[in-house]
């Protein structure tokens, strides 16, 4: 194990490649005993150097003989994103983590995911990790269309049932993915919701609508949301919602939670604090 | 059954009903925060320090966890004063009756001096001038490192500020006690001992500074002593009449009891949130009147500069 001078541990890019149109995924081996408590749906600080350091929730987090494989999955939207991507095998990033509250989970059950855009990953580690523990994971995700669409090639492959929506109609459901959630919700009715556990992560918009929706049905969904991270433990306040601070009080947060934040679904803070409407 | 020590203080124009304040840059850059840190025991609030214009502050890596304490580059991110100003509103409606000190970051005199009228509209108690912000160099530290600096800031701000004006300092300064003393003749009604002090961390795999800008400024339970003996010195020099604030690297109600020990009439609490949460305030304040009941204090007024009067030792066996 290398000895690490600080918080952040210097790992090696293992692997690179492509999910579908500017989307990416690559995985990083940590030797940190850190992520040996890892919850899906923390997130971690990839600092890249020289460049930037963003916060990016792992989409898999799996015990090798050598250590920690983390696997990300980012969307190049600015710099930082940007220049990761060309990033090779070898390159060396900075990995603070994991870090904040991540999903609860019912043992053994089933685990639903309602994913948008960058909120994939989030989603996916949880499925992941309730079927390598003889559960049961469904992923719905949606896109606008069928070239966004991450994880087509591989995630049917680990057991996970896939349901897609686009928004123009070009794979899967057309329309949001909040109706191919309603629509999969009306499949299942009259089955027991005991031993399901809903997580959604995804544009913020997206999340209030299904809260919502959860909040009309009765039903519990944990919401992961995205803020402007800079400290990462609770302090700087830059990623505060309504008194909530995303980096160490979540980034998950319960039905009852989001549904007392009168900033979510509504207002976001820019990098300098300033309120600016979604 | 021995009473309540009483735990009001007043500081600088300012009554608090205890001396724990959150300090600036910790959980203040909005109201909804700034109320959480109140409900979580802060007997007041000092802002997130706020300039005229919008800043975005540094890029990431701004923050380092270190052994002893952290290292932090914001960079004073921060709305500007114009759209802050909701923040406090919003803060004064929900909690009327809590002290909030205004952080003011100025990047020349002319700024100071608008920053002090600008705040003399806002319902705030005192305003806290940062002289001492290590992380930026055009302004903050590059007027506390001299006397003449610290006075024609603090003076401007006074200019156009009529209530309490605190001034931050700065332990990279030749003498700090010539710093305070400025600041008073520019007008202080109150010292606050000390800002962070300027540290760098080195990733030793990728040889170069974890903070994008370099340096960054130290806080936390590492600088204590240093602080602490900041205040000791003002405290101490007999040429210093302001009240002093201490502050830097205050994590326990024993921490906070030395500092008003050496002289400190109330304390800022800032990086201490990391290890004892938001409720740590609270715990601090209980930890003091604890500490107040068991020693039979009456009153945490009644220990400031205790230990200067103790000082030199009277002999031992007398």
């Amino acid at each position: 194990m290398t000895p690490m001078a600080h918080d952040r541990e210097v790992v090696r890019i293992l692997d690179v490649w492509e999910e579908c149109r500017d989307i990416f995924s690559f995985k990083v081996r940590s030797t940190s005993e850190r992520w040996r408590g890892f919850v899906p749906g923390q997130f971690a600080l990839v600092w890249i150097p020289k460049v930037d350091e963003i916060p990016l929730s792992p989409a898999d987090v799996r015990e090798t003989e050598e250590g920690w494989e983390v696997l990300f999955t980012v969307k190049v939207v600015g710099e930082a994103t940007a220049t990761l991507r060309g990033l090779g095998e070898g390159a060396p990033l900075g990995l603070k983590g994991p870090l904040g509250r991540g999903y609860s989970l019912k043992e053994g059950g089933r685990v639903v995911g309602i994913a948008g855009g960058s909120g994939a990953p989030s989603v996916l580690s949880a499925l992941l990790k309730s079927v390598r523990e003889g559960g049961e994971g469904v992923l719905l995700l949606g896109a606008v269309t069928e070239e966004e669409l991450p994880y087509l090639s591989w995630v049917e492959k680990e057991g996970i049932e896939l349901l897609l929506s686009t928004d123009d109609g070009s794979r899967g459901r057309k329309g949001f993915v909040t109706e191919l959630f309603e629509e999969y919700l009306s499949s299942r009715e009259g089955s027991d919701p005991e031993g399901v556990s809903f997580v959604a992560c995804g544009p913020e918009r997206m999340l209030a609508a299904l809260a919502t929706l959860a909040f009309e049905r009765g039903l519990d969904i944990q919401f992961s949301l995205e803020r402007y991270i800079k400290c990462g433990v609770g302090l700087c306040d830059s990623c505060s919602i309504s008194g909530w601070r995303v980096c160490t009080d979540g980034p998950v947060f319960s039905l009852e939670e989001v549904l007392q934040m009168d900033e979510f679904g509504r207002y976001r803070r820019g990098p300098s604090g300033r309120r600016i409407p979604l | 059954m021995m009473e309540r020590p009483v735990m009001e203080v007043e500081v600088g124009g300012v009554w608090l009903s205890h001396p724990v304040i959150l300090a600036s840059g910790v959980l203040n850059e909005t109201a909804a925060s700034m109320m959480r840190a109140v409900e979580g025991g802060a007997a007041a609030v000092v802002t997130k320090s706020i300039s005229l214009a919008e800043r975005e502050g540094h890029p990431n890596p701004t923050f380092v966890e270190l052994r002893t304490g952290y290292l932090n580059s914001m960079g004073v991110p921060n709305p500007g004063i114009e759209h802050y100003t909701k923040e406090i509103e919003r803060f004064r409606e929900e909690m009327p009756q809590v002290p909030v000190i205004l952080s003011l970051y100025g990047e020349s005199v002319e700024e100071f001096e608008e920053l002090g009228r600008a705040a003399r509209t806002l319902p705030v108690e005192a305003v806290e001038v940062n002289l001492s912000c290590p992380n930026v160099e055009e302004g903050g530290i590059a007027f506390g490192k001299d006397p003449d600096g610290v006075y024609s800031a603090v003076r401007a701000v006074r200019r156009g500020f009529p209530r309490g004006v605190w001034a931050k300092l700065t332990a990279h300064c030749p003498d700090i006690v010539e710093a305070a003393k400025a600041a008073e003749r520019g007008g202080a009604d109150a010292l606050v001992a000390i800002n962070t002090l300027k540290g760098i961390a080195i990733d030793p795999y990728l040889a170069m500074p974890v903070l994008a800008s370099g340096t960054g400024g130290y806080s936390g339970e590492g600088i204590k002593p240093l602080a602490l003996e900041k205040v000791w010195e003002l405290a101490s020099s007999g040429e210093v009449e302001a009240p002093i604030v201490g502050s830097g690297g205050i994590t326990t109600g024993l921490d906070a009891v030395e500092f008003l020990m050496a002289g400190a009439a109330a304390v800022e609490v800032g990086s201490a949130v990391r290890r004892r949460g938001v409720g740590g305030f609270s715990q601090i304040r209980e930890e003091i009147e604890a500490f107040l009941v068991e020693e039979g204090y009456g009153s945490a007024g009644e220990i400031v500069g205790l230990a200067l009067e103790r000082y030199p030792h009277e002999e031992v066996g007398e």
